[in-house]
């Protein structure tokens, strides 16, 4: 007996400069696995916060069980049965598991005239739902102490101790091993057994193919297409992930691509990346693609020396370089511009000038140590210039200043080091189209001039655009380079999201 | 290690150890520390650190901060001791500094939960307030209080001997113990100290626990003030500055985390008891009264550096947080 648990009928949510979801629509049946799936971005996990509450749609209607709902918190949708599993856990670190299952909704009982805990009720009730999960956690054991998967069974324990009808998984296998995987899915098969609802988010083709009856996908916001999985192959789904027109407003010249002039051999970072080996030429740009959480920016980190930790050999124009901290590569240069800048890149409430100018203050001051204001102003005002940050001078605060035209002082205070290698994290995450477009001129200016360029960046239009060669990462290892003329978004995707055993195989 | 001996090997466990350490030497080398008279002051003295320090334990635990308590409990003092002059019985004055506590509290919790300033901000600012207020109420301190207002310290003995504060405080402890382990408000402190984001979404009212935290914390502020206050027939206007750091140093050295979410009772009796102790036991061994806050400090130090050992992971200097194409950070 089939019905119609979760409904959502053209969601729309836009943020201040952004449409994040345009039109949604899902059906959700009961005892059903329904995959959502789409790239980086596309809207996935906005959605999911949308149907319970975390955001607000702007318009579209959302029904459970024929009832139309607009929850204003997670804990509402919860207590009307609708129970997520967000991608970072939820859970408190230093409280039991006991406490956690029930926290904000405990089991209670009179004692005189107070209403007090009851935890005989809720151990009761914990072990039965862990019956039913077919996993051994110890109630008392505190949550740190528990490994990913296991906090992931508590997860869902926890939603199935508010009668959950419909649960929503979001990217629920991206932090588990193989084994993990199995025994998650062999839950998931269970409870749809039980006649639930369950929303698989995941971007892993094959687990959406060896678990989910149905899959919708979005794009860019955009509901694409809802198939039957039986009816339908990878090919198709990423097809219909992808199905973006490459922009026109990629000024790649012709480089000027010389010798090698960094190699990075089995670079290991634990849990973060695995026997990394790559290299970068004189005067090119690199492009290193993959999805979130491929070790992508742990990797630029490491071979900058943030983390320090990181095992493996670096050599720069055929030299073995040993970088230890973010000085050492700074000295060697290797500069790194962060995809956060907010966080890492600027300090906003500082100016231009004294931003492009902090990494190398000992350059700006004068034989008293006392700054030399006059040189700092020169820097900010002939970068303003040749960079074209609009800006009414160089004490202009960044605060100020819109996202292009940050991330331009973020790229001028990488310059002014005067690079041999610079590496762009996400240069144009969060900026324009038209800032886009001129951080892309300034880019093919820069290696014109003979600069080597490695630029990380999670749109692929982006990267096949503007780069020479492109390495694929995936799970903390290299999946695949592409020269320019022979990648394609379809090639690029697919082998983003292969799974690990595919790629050995390969 | 087995289990059994891990969950055994708890803060309080090494924090008693510690204790039971330190009396072992002051009954070797300190001739007198255990007489009747020095045994009862510093029980006295436990109670009223303990009762503030459970009350700044919860404060701490929603990872919020108070620095104005020991002004709070001056004012609280003093306003005692005028009531006390009227001829107040004990029963109200206990009930006067209950309330005063829980809302002169209540203004710090408001300030940081409805103005958004920081807690350590905004109690630093109340303390300058509350300090600033008593030169205007009274002149001076306050002498000659009937023997009404020094009930508690001199005739309501236990036993013949025992100050009365002990009572008062064990009643205190005891429905703590309880409220932690069995009232769903404390779940909320608890999980708004670990994470407040998560409390929210958990539809946890966060700002109007944290208040309602400080409201119960500054009634035990004005419980605490009640026994300062009415230990003799004189109030100053200074009886409760600095004793802050104490409370935050028994909570702290109780093994509650500064960053709030973890941290037991049961630590901060133990925290308060040996921070009673150092006082006096300095005084016996013979050494300077001077070095007293010294000693304290180094014994939070290291006892802060012994529990975060036991915890510090690996963190990485840059995290990645995955950002969504709208710029927000996706969960």
């Amino acid at each position: 007996m089939e019905e119609i648990v979760l409904s959502l009928r053209g969601i729309v949510k836009s943020f201040p400069g952004v449409l994040a979801l345009n039109g949604i629509n899902l059906e959700l049946k009961s005892g059903e696995i329904h995959a959502v799936c789409g790239e980086n971005g596309a809207g996935k996990s906005t959605l999911m916060k949308v149907v319970c509450g975390v955001y607000k749609p702007d318009s579209g209607v959302i029904t459970v069980c024929n009832e139309s709902v607009c929850f204003t918190d997670p804990m509402e949708a919860y207590r009307q049965g609708v129970s997520i599993i967000f991608q970072e856990t939820s859970l408190f670190e230093e409280m039991t598991v006991l406490d956690n299952l029930f926290l904000g909704h405990e089991l209670t009982k009179k004692v005189g005239p107070l209403s007090i805990i009851d935890y005989k009720a809720m151990v009761v009730k914990a072990r039965e739902i862990f019956d039913r999960l077919h996993v051994a956690i110890d109630l008392d054991a505190l949550i740190k102490s528990l490994g990913m998967a296991q906090k992931q069974m508590v997860e869902i324990a926890k939603a199935l101790t508010f009668d959950a009808r419909i649960i929503i998984f979001d990217e629920p296998t991206a932090s588990l091993t193989q084994r993990e995987v199995e025994a998650l899915f062999a839950i998931i098969r269970d409870l749809k057994k039980q006649n639930l609802g369950i929303v698989y988010i995941s971007h892993r083709l094959e687990e959406i193919f060896e678990l989910c009856d149905r899959v919708t996908v979005i794009r860019d916001g955009e509901y694409i297409s809802t198939k039957n999985t039986a009816d339908t192959c990878k090919d198709d789904l990423v097809a219909d992930m992808v199905g973006r027109k490459m922009g026109e407003y990629y000024p790649k010249t012709d480089t000027n691509v010389g010798g090698e002039l960094l190699r990075v051999e089995h670079f290991y970072d634990e849990g973060f990346l695995e026997d990394v080996s790559f290299h970068v030429n004189r005067g090119e740009i690199l492009g290193f693609a993959g999805l979130a959480g491929a070790g992508r920016t742990e990797l630029m980190e490491a071979l900058c020396g943030f983390t320090g930790k990181a095992q493996g050999k670096v050599f720069l124009e055929g030299e073995e370089i040993d970088i230890q901290s973010y000085q050492d590569a700074m000295a060697k240069g290797i500069v790194y511009v962060s995809e956060d800048r907010g966080k890492y890149g600027l300090i906003v409430d500082m100016s231009i000038e004294q931003n492009i100018t902090l990494p190398q203050l000992e350059n700006y001051s004068n034989r008293g140590g006392l700054l030399d204001l006059l040189k700092i102003r020169k820097t900010g005002e002939r970068f303003i210039a040749d960079i074209g940050i609009k800006a009414p001078g160089a004490d202009f605060l960044t605060t100020n200043l819109s996202g292009g035209n940050q991330q331009k002082v973020s790229v001028s205070k990488a310059l002014a080091l005067d690079p041999k290698l610079l590496i762009l994290d996400e240069p144009t995450r969060g900026v324009d189209v038209n800032a886009k477009a001129e951080i892309h001129k300034i880019i093919s200016q820069l290696t014109a001039k003979g600069l080597t360029i490695i630029m990380v960046s999670s749109e692929l239009p982006e990267l096949l655009g503007m780069c020479d060669r492109i390495y694929v990462m995936k799970d903390g290892c290299v999946a695949g380079c592409f020269d320019r003329t022979d990648a394609t978004q379809e090639k690029i995707l697919k082998l983003a999201l292969e799974s690990r055993q595919q790629i050995n195989a390969v | 290690m087995s289990a059994t001996l891990k969950r055994f090997r708890t803060t309080e466990f090494y924090l008693s150890l510690f204790l039971l350490l330190m009396l072992i030497v002051l009954a070797v080398g300190a001739k007198g520390f255990y007489s009747i008279n020095n045994v009862m002051n510093i029980l006295n003295s436990f109670s009223y650190i303990l009762i503030a320090a459970i009350g700044m334990n919860l404060i701490i635990l929603t990872s919020n901060i108070d620095v104005s308590t020991g002004a709070l409990i001056s004012v609280v003092c003093l306003s005692l001791a005028a009531l006390g002059k009227q001829g107040l019985p004990f029963g109200g004055l206990l009930i006067a500094a209950i309330l005063m506590g829980a809302v002169l509290s209540t203004l710090n919790g408001l300030f940081i939960t409805r103005l958004r300033i920081p807690a350590i901000v905004a109690t630093l600012a109340t303390t300058q307030i509350f300090q600033g207020v008593l030169p205007l109420v009274v002149e001076g301190s306050i002498y000659d209080l009937p023997a009404s207002f020094t009930w508690l310290a001199f005739d309501a003995k236990l036993f013949g001997m025992m100050p009365a504060s002990v009572l008062i405080c064990l009643i205190v402890t005891v429905i703590a113990i309880l409220f932690m382990k069995y009232s769903r408000f404390s779940k909320k402190i608890y999980a708004i100290g670990n994470n407040m984001h998560g409390a929210r979404l958990a539809g946890i009212g966060v700002e109007k626990t944290i208040v309602l935290t400080y409201a119960i914390a500054g009634a035990l502020f004005g419980i605490s003030a009640v026994i300062i206050a009415t230990a003799g027939q004189r109030v100053t206007t200074t009886m409760g500055s600095g004793l802050e750091m104490t409370f935050i140093a028994a909570v702290v050295l109780g093994g509650t985390s500064t960053a709030g979410g973890s941290g037991k009772i049961a630590g901060t009796v133990i925290g308060a008891l040996i921070l009673s102790i150092i006082a006096p036991a300095i005084n016996y061994l013979g050494i300077s009264q001077n070095w007293s806050d010294a000693i304290k400090g180094a014994i939070i130090i290291v006892s802060v550096i012994a529990s975060a050992s036991k915890t510090i992971r690996r963190k990485r200097l840059i995290q990645s947080p995955v950002v969504g194409k709208s710029g927000e950070v996706a969960a």
